[in-house]
Parts: structure tokens; sequence; C-alpha cells
């Protein structure tokens, strides 16, 4: 049974647009290739008739052979003679060069005289004479006038407060200012003011304190302190009970 | 002598920032600690603690922030309280109730006298422990 035909009935079935006709090779030899081949061959291999290049290019590749064999660019008549002619300076044979006879020899530094003779001596004559380096820490002298007298200034003020709240203190102690007072002043005073007589602050007991001290036991005066001032104090928070 | 005084900067500047982080914190474990005792007095179940203990703490941030906001008027201030505890016992009611919703700001006043109490005692006993002190050394 022949494949090839099953193949094509196949695709015929299906209406399949591939070419039904596969087993036809697409590509054809020339009329009469193989006949001349081996002559021409053997006669190139002995060189009976030498072929030159283009001839060579002229018969593997017509496209080369017709492309033309001139530069796009060209370079002026003589161009690089005359450049060299133009640049004698930077060419000449000459060991003077142009460029150097416009720098001047003399050297820009000079030793004094006997520096290096003299150099030992005056190192250590230098390092005697030299006591010990002075670094003043602030150089001018009205700065350090202007230190001195505000350090002096803020003692002097913070003392003044100190001393003067020390004194205010004692003068408006709360309780040596509610003891001075005469009853009349107190009951002066608890009419004018709202005053919390219901007694709603937890009492102090011995349970409380020890339920209290255990509470904060594991609780540092630090954090206490952190804790208490983001809570409102009795002033700012009002009765609730 | 530059580089010593930049040394100096950056130390100061750090240490700086780690006070800063520091008071960022400040307090944590007390309210961790009332919010405890709270639950405590309040008789609150398991499952009611898990939901107070997140707004409770969100109330006490917000009581910090608004006294800080507020610190130059006391007026003011005690009217922000209020507001603050009105908003917040809203919020409390559907977890613990109405009648334990009043009763949180009770007990967490209780708590903030019991920290006043100890560190007045704290103070006490070290104003007590330096008298002695002075006391022993004349003698």
């Amino acid at each position: 049974m022949n494949t090839g035909n099953n193949i094509q009935d196949e695709l015929n079935e299906l209406n399949s647009g591939l070419n039904p006709n596969s087993n036809n090779t697409p590509y054809s030899v020339p009329e009469g290739y193989f006949d001349g081949l081996a002559a021409s061959v053997l006669a190139k291999v002995k060189g009976e008739a030498p072929v030159s290049a283009s001839e060579e290019i002229a018969q593997l590749s017509p496209l080369l052979a017709g492309i033309s064999r001139k530069l796009p660019y060209s370079v002026p008549d003589n161009f690089f003679q005359s450049n060299i002619e133009n640049s004698e300076a930077f060419t000449s044979e000459n060991e003077e060069s142009l460029v150097l006879s416009f720098i001047s020899k003399e050297m820009p530094y000079k030793v004094p005289t006997g520096y290096f003779a003299n150099f030992p001596e005056t190192v250590v004559e230098k390092l005697s004479d030299r006591g010990t380096k002075v670094v003043p820490m602030v150089k001018r002298k009205w700065m350090r006038l202007a230190i001195a007298a505000t350090v002096t200034g803020i003692m002097a003020i913070s003392g003044f407060f100190y001393f003067n709240n020390r004194g205010a203190n004692t003068t408006t102690d709360p309780v040596t200012a509610v003891k001075k007072a005469s009853t009349e002043e107190l009951n002066d005073f608890i009419k004018s003011t709202v005053v919390n007589v219901t007694g709603n602050n937890v009492p102090v007991t011995a349970k409380n304190t020890t339920e209290t001290k255990k509470l904060f036991n594991d609780v540092s005066d630090k954090e206490l302190d952190a804790f208490l001032s983001q809570m409102p104090t009795d002033n700012e928070d009002i009765d609730i009970n | 002598m530059k580089k010593i005084l930049y040394i100096l900067i950056f130390a100061f500047s750090l240490s700086n920032v780690s006070f800063a982080q520091e008071d960022d914190d400040a307090g944590g474990k007390l309210r961790e600690k009332m919010v405890e005792y709270i639950q405590n007095k309040l008789g609150l179940s398991k499952s009611e603690a898990e939901k107070f203990q997140p707004v409770f703490l969100d109330y006490l941030r917000d009581m910090k922030s608004t006294k800080q906001q507020f610190r130059g008027d006391k007026l003011i201030l005690q009217q922000k309280i209020v507001d603050l505890r009105i908003r917040y016992r809203d919020q409390f009611k559907p977890i613990i109730g109405e009648s334990r919703s009043n009763a949180v700001f009770q007990h967490e006043r209780e708590f903030v006298e019991k920290a006043i109490q100890e560190r007045n005692d704290r103070l006490q006993n070290r104003l007590d422990g330096r008298a002695n002190k002075k006391s022993g050394l004349l003698q």
C-alpha cells in the first residue's frame, strides 16, 4: 500500500489547502548540468583554464560582480603632504621645539643660599626657643568678657528667682495660710467655693494600702509620674460619682 | 577639636532621640494595669474584655492628647474631658452595657487616686529616709 496516496486521500477528504502533490520537489536542476560537471571540475582543479577573480565572481554572483568598485569618498590630492608642511613646528627634526621655545627656562622657586647646610641648626634652634604653645579657648578678649558676663547674669537671675520663690513659698504656704486665717474668713471662703464634702476619695485603710502596694509593686517612680501626667488631676477632673 | 564637638553633638542628639522614644511609651505599663483593674472591678467576661480593652486604650490615648492640647485652659480642658468620656461611653455601651459604661470612669478615677497615693507614699518614705540619715549623722 502506498502511504503517499493515503495521505493524499486524507487531505482530499479534509478539503485541506495543503499541496496534495507534496512528493514533487519544488526545485529543479538545469538541463545538462550533470553532463559537463565532472569535466568542468577537473579542468578547474588542474588549472588548465585559469579563471580571473572577476570572472569567478561573475560566475558565482552576478550581483556582486555588477557593483562598482569605486570608493564613495576620496582624499584630496597632496592632502597629507600639505598638512605636514603646515605643522612644521611640531614635526621639525630640530631638537629645539617651537612650543618649548616660548616657555621660560628660569626656575620659579629658589632655595636660599646655605639652606640645607644650616637646616639642622635652625630646626634645633627653633625647637629650643619655643615654649609650650598655649591655645586659648576664646581668642578675643571681648568674647571672654561677654561669656563671663552671661554666666554671671544667669547665676544672678536664677539665684534671685530661687531665693524669691523660697521666700514666697514660706509666706504663701497653704497650710500656714489656713492656720493664720480667721474663722470668718474660712466660712466666707467655704461659702464662695464649691467644696466636695461628701468624701468621695478612697479612704486609706490597711487593706487598701496593701492592695495599692501590690498593684504598683513593679512600677518605677518615673513610670508612675509619666502616667499621672497623662491623666486628669483632681482639679481638672469633675466629680462623676 | 572640631571632631570632638561633632561627636558631642551627635551623642547629645542620639540621647535626645532615645529619651523621646522612651517618652512616647511612658506610662504604658500602668495603662495596661489600669485596663486590668477596671476589667476586674466591672467583672467582664473574656469576650467582653477582649472587645473592651482596645477601645479603652484608645480612650486613654485620646485623654493624653486632650490633656496636652488644652493644658493652658482648665475649664476648656474639663469640658473636653467630659466630651471625650461621653463619646467613649457610647462606644462602651454596646460592649458592656449602660450601667457598667458609667462605672468605667469611676473605677478609672479610683485607679488614678491609688496611683497618686502610691506616689505620695514613696515621696514620704524618701523624705523620711533622708531625715533619718541626717539625724544619724548628727548623733
